[in-house]
């Protein structure tokens, strides 16, 4: 009897050893799948499932199968700080993906320093440079050797958008924004660069939006940046502006040479909407991207879930699982500093292209800086993209 | 009542609340000792679980006297803007933000309420929905080097646990963290709790309940309806301002978008409402219920667990309009109908939707 029950025990502690080989590597990944950001956080996952299944599928990560486990922060500090803790305690992880929204990432910070995992995180673009009294993630944790920064931060935004702006030969630009932490900075931001690079801003002038309570009535504003007659109407707001804000210039009979916005996505049946012809925006990547990789990320995309990536959080998310996969194999080991040093080292692979760390203002790890950017516009139902001119698919056109 | 009736009567409020005190004070060493390290993970959930009960309980003694409130996130919003401001102007220990932020709250409470209290159901409350918008607008125009404008402002931790490499693994330091915060949330709650029996107990209850019924026969029976609603009001904002310090502290940041968001007062509302309105109980039965219900459909389900959620809250509300408490207070006096019963006061024979624990 009591060999029999040693001989079982014996029995189940190596299934249990070979389930645990078997398990290999966990990535936890921390996104909002539900509340106003689910729309990135599903974008996110989708790039997530895709690069996974890439990822195994050419063998996984030290030859056994890499596993993600996601949660969701509904783009709540408190819930985020719970999540985080239930990866770091429950489900075991060492290494976190994925991320949005920098209240929660500055939630997140106490944590993030207490645990110490190697986080890679492609959300939370607050910087905090350039804002007296404040400090954002890249002054807080950016010179963490285990913090990995894969999205731009604000003031590369900004660059991207002021260069594209300077390049239309525009010689006046009437600047909306939304008033909250995404716009008022980067209106502030984007002003001293505009007028840096000699141009002038007439206007710049506040409106509330319709994510953050705004009516979606945004004439008074317009009609502000009408009497200024600008080259350019730059609007920097949310997605659920685009339709409102357009239509409402269009109404309003106003036509600036060209209108370029900045919101975080656009919604996808805008392209069609005859209000959409000309206008501009900002993207990280768009499926018509003329590079092998971007063709390749597109038509996985499009097999796996039917529909092409609209959002561009979901090529980040692809390039962060893979930037793992890849970097964890070099090593050949989850050893923090091993895995650490291969991502310091690594060139990585991505839809947008080829993309490495390095360090930023005070970072030591910034993934993507003012290349990630794209600027398209709507011609004829089209997302072209225009800007840079290295990458574009078509010519700007003007809108008058 | 008479005396000896008196005697009968089984404090269960006081009961309930030694309760409260003894569960929490055993809570993290058991969590601890239970699960180890997924204790940090859980007590995690426990005090997002406390602020809520904090919250819905604070929203409820406003709600006694018949008014809806969509100014708690405003409330929430001054305690939480209040301690930043303190830390960052003013060389006093970081403690005295709580206090301070209950405080402010009130001192809004008491303004808005006296322009606001002589309006009744929608309009009050479209009234102190606009307050609330007024006070995050005031937080994305302040001056940056005042209020950080709209980039907000950093919010320094009240505990910071130190790493012993050698003695201590990183979960542990987590768990401390999370300890000392549970015991701060429970002391919060726990106040409130005592703030809430204390109006239970006293002739104000009565005044509630008159109000609520029917305010000119109220005012017609001496009750000076405008002056109990401002005190309730008052009431109700303080501990939701204390809480807002306490989150911006546990959170690190304030920021007008997530300060005085409007969640905020939907969740204050929809909490008691599940558990039951107008008693101490409800509000923390619907805190600890909302919270496990939505944890569970978490872990249980990838996708669409809010569904979920959202199905359990409408058959709450269409077969237990009541609430949990009130429901269940129903079934156990339709269960004990048959026994003798103590007199019931006046104030039993009112509406009362949470039944009265």
């Amino acid at each position: 009897m009591h060999r029999t029950v040693r001989t079982l025990f014996t029995l189940l502690a190596l299934i249990a050893l070979g389930a645990a080989a078997a398990q290999g590597v966990t990535i936890g990944v921390l996104t909002p799948l539900t509340g106003g950001a689910a729309g990135t956080g599903q974008a996110q996952r989708a790039g997530f499932e895709l690069a996974l299944e890439e990822i195994n599928a050419a063998g996984g990560v030290l030859g056994a199968p890499l596993a993600i486990v996601i949660e969701d922060t509904q783009a709540n500090p408190a819930v985020g700080l719970a999540a985080f803790e239930k990866l770091m305690t429950e489900d075991g992880v060492e290494f976190i993906a994925g991320g949005f929204s920098s209240g929660v990432t500055l939630a997140l910070v106490e944590s993030f320093r207490t645990f110490q995992p190697i986080v890679m995180w492609i959300g939370g673009a607050v910087s905090g440079i350039g804002i007296d009294g404040f400090d954002g993630i890249e002054e807080l944790i950016g010179q963490e050797d285990w913090f990995f920064h894969v999205h731009p931060w604000d003031y590369h935004n900004v660059e991207a958008a002021t260069a594209f702006v300077a390049d239309t030969g525009s010689q006046s630009v009437a600047l909306l924004h939304e008033d909250s932490a995404f716009g008022g900075p980067g209106s502030a931001g984007a002003q001293a660069l505009i007028e840096g690079a000699g141009l002038t801003v007439p206007l710049r002038e506040a409106f509330t939006s319709t994510l953050l309570g705004g009516t979606g009535d945004f004439r008074a504003a317009i009609a502000k940046a009408a009497a200024t007659d600008a080259d350019l109407l730059y609007w920097i707001g949310y997605d659920s502006d685009v339709v409102p804000l357009t239509s409402q210039v269009r109404e309003l009979n106003y036509n600036p040479q060209y209108i370029f916005g900045a919101p975080p996505g656009w919604p996808t049946e805008f392209a069609a909407a005859p209000e959409a012809q000309c206008v501009t925006g900002l993207i990280g990547f768009l499926p018509n991207l003329p590079t092998p990789e971007a063709a390749a990320f597109t038509t996985a995309y499009q097999a796996k879930f039917g529909a092409e990536p609209d959002n561009y959080f979901s090529a980040l998310a692809y390039a962060n699982l893979w930037a793992y996969a890849d970097a964890i194999n070099a090593a050949g080991t989850t050893d923090q500093g091993a895995v650490i040093a291969e991502l310091e080292a690594g060139t990585f692979r991505s839809p947008i292209g080829d993309w490495s760390f390095e360090p930023s203002v005070v970072g030591k790890h910034q993934g993507f800086t003012t290349d990630l950017w794209l600027v398209f516009q709507y011609q004829d139902g089209v997302r072209e993209i225009v800007w840079p001119i290295e990458k574009a698919t078509a010519p700007l056109v003007s809108c008058r | 009542m008479n005396p000896a009736a008196k005697r009968r009567t089984v404090p269960w409020d006081v009961l309930g609340l030694l309760l409260l005190i003894a569960v929490a004070l055993f809570t993290p060493e058991l969590l601890r000792a239970l699960f180890d390290r997924a204790s940090v993970s859980y007590l995690s959930i426990a005090i997002n679980a406390l602020s809520l009960a904090v919250l819905a309980l604070s929203w409820d003694m406003l709600a006694r006297t018949g008014q809806l409130s969509l100014a708690h996130a405003a409330f929430y919003g001054a305690g939480a803007y209040t301690t930043a401001l303190m830390l960052r102007h003013l060389e006093l220990p970081m403690w005295l933000g709580i206090p301070a932020g209950g405080v402010v709250a009130v001192l809004f409470a008491l303004l808005l309420g006296s322009l606001t209290l002589r309006l009744r159901a929608i309009y009050f409350a479209i009234a102190t929905l606009a307050f609330a918008e007024v006070l995050k607008s005031v937080a994305h125009h302040a001056p940056t080097s005042f209020a950080g404008g709209n980039a907000g402002m950093n919010v320094a931790p009240l505990f910071r646990p130190t790493f012993v490499a050698g003695e201590m693994e990183r979960w542990e330091v987590a768990f401390l963290r999370n300890e000392s915060y549970f015991y701060v949330y429970a002391g919060l709650l726990v106040l409130t709790v005592l703030v809430s029996i204390a109006l239970q107990r006293s002739r104000l209850r009565h005044a509630f309940t008159a109000i609520r019924t029917n305010e000119d026969v109220a005012g017609v029976m001496g009750v000076r309806p405008a002056r109990v609603k401002l005190l309730a009001f008052m009431l109700s904002a303080a501990g939701v301002g204390m809480l807002g310090a306490v989150e911006a502290h546990r959170i690190g940041s304030v920021l007008p978008d997530q300060s005085f968001a409007v969640a905020t007062t939907v969740l204050a509302l929809v909490t008691p409402i599940f558990g039951g309105l107008y008693t101490t109980l409800g509000p923390i039965v619907g805190a600890l219920g909302l919270s496990s219900i939505q944890e569970l459909l978490r872990r249980t389900f990838d996708d669409g667990y809010l569904i979920g959620y959202g199905v359990v809250l409408v058959l709450t509300i269409l077969f237990m309009p009541r609430g949990v408490v009130g429901t269940l207070g129903n079934a156990w006096r339709k269960r004990g109908a048959g026994k003798p019963r103590a007199k019931r006061t006046s104030d039993d024979a009112t509406e009362k939707p949470g039944g009265e624990a």
